[in-house]
């Protein structure tokens, strides 16, 4: 039988880059307000110093960052990256704070002050222009945000699949400040049958469906499968590909890096160009794609190594030790 | 086809096409619910289960959630809706 997926009560790994993410609409605007006055290259300079206070009033997220940053320097000394301490922490949350302080810009509609690189974006517009939908597999890697608000200029309908208990806090958030442009929200509810039958329905209408596949929801232990991830074994989810296989969805590889002061490259890879996976075949071609989107998002990591913000016990430490 | 014999058709269809190998389909509760507290499926199953559902009988299930989630309660409630989609 399957497992059951405990209806957990929020994390206690809920971390500062949570708080974070779901944000504050004074902040938001403080820093919107901030923008326009003094303009990128000034206000960008502010972030050094709320970068330094989140490093020392946040402790929370340190150490799973510390983690990372020392995973990464071990599997790749190619990139000559220095031991973990304050400083490497600091420039990591800074690199963070201009993730979000951009966020902040492209949400108050000012994404003409981003430059977008382009690579493999065809594939999306290819898809849209054929009416097929398609699942987008994100990470905390860059900005899928970005991801979003871009496409979105483009006309492109992407949904975007939230843990629950964020969904409604950032649906919300999002509405506030940025009313032309809602996000549309699909709520990841391990207690419900729902989930995937909304996302058959936009995929139905041809939209895409955006999902960060590097982080497992609270409480949610079924359908996982360990994979290296930076030398050690860290639980994935299998259902986005499970998924692609069930109802024949294309499925891309998708991330958004900053490359420059205020330069981004969206980038697009296809994982599957779309076809039902027979039912024999499925659970072995959905680990399948999860190992190629894994070593994909190891290798962004490889490439920016501060711009993957998953501060969160991505190893599941507390299951199976350091 | 009897209530019965359609229950008991719709379980074998659980078993097969969710692949459940420590359940035989006699062993299901017709009334009793299927999902997480249940039989601990979760939405991929039931859109799986829909899937084939849909194959088998010709019905169509549509995509309002909370209507799904009645229907794919348990059993008894599919069995129902079969019946009423194939009338």
């Amino acid at each position: 039988m399957k497992s059951v997926a405990p209806a957990s009560p929020a994390s206690s790994n809920a971390t500062w880059a949570q708080l974070a993410e779901s944000g504050s609409l004074f902040a938001a605007r403080l820093m919107r307000r901030v923008y326009r006055l003094l303009g990128r290259r000034l206000s960008s300079g502010l972030l050094w110093p709320i970068a330094l206070y989140f490093s020392i009033v946040r402790g929370d997220g340190r150490v799973a960052q510390r983690r990372y940053l020392t995973r990464l320097r071990v599997v790749a000394p190619e990139l000559d990256l220095p031991e973990p301490s304050f400083a490497t922490c600091l420039r990591h949350t800074h690199e963070f704070s201009v993730n979000i302080f951009d966020r902040m810009v492209a949400w108050g509609g000012e994404l003409d002050d981003i430059e977008f690189l382009h690579r493999g974006s065809e594939h999306l517009f290819s898809l849209a222009e054929q009416g097929k939908g398609a699942i987008l597999l994100g990470s905390h890697l860059g900005s899928f945000d970005m991801m979003r608000l871009l496409a979105g200029r483009h006309g492109l309908a992407v949904n975007v699949l939230m843990y629950t208990r964020h969904a409604e806090q950032i649906g919300r958030f999002l509405a506030q400040l940025d009313p032309d442009h809602p996000v549309r929200v699909i709520s990841l509810d391990p207690s419900s049958t729902r989930t995937a039958f909304e996302i058959r329905q936009c995929l139905g209408r041809g939209e895409f469906v955006g999902i960060l596949g590097d982080r497992i929801w609270p409480g949610d232990t079924g359908r996982r499968e360990w994979i290296p991830f930076l030398g050690h074994p860290a639980p994935f989810s299998l259902r986005p590909f499970l998924l692609a296989g069930l109802l024949g969805a294309p499925l891309l590889f998708s991330v958004c890096v900053r490359r420059d002061a205020a330069t981004y490259e969206a980038i697009v890879e296809p994982l599957h160009s779309g076809g039902i996976v027979p039912r024999g075949e499925r659970d072995a071609q959905a680990r399948k794609w999860l190992e190629q989107y894994v070593a994909r998002l190891e290798q962004g990591c490889r490439q920016t190594p501060y711009q993957w913000f998953n501060f969160y016990d991505t190893w599941h430490t507390h299951e199976r030790g350091a | 086809m009897t209530d019965e014999a359609l229950a008991l058709e719709i379980k074998k269809i659980i078993v097969e096409s969710l692949a459940l190998e420590d359940i035989a389909p006699e062993e299901i509760e017709t009334a009793a619910p299927l999902f997480v507290e249940g039989l601990g499926l979760d939405s991929i199953d039931a859109l799986e289960l829909a899937m084939s559902l849909e194959e088998k009988y010709g019905v169509t299930v549509g995509d309002d959630p909370d209507e799904n989630q009645k229907i794919f309660y348990s059993v008894e409630s599919l069995a129902q809706f079969v019946t009423v989609q194939r009338s």
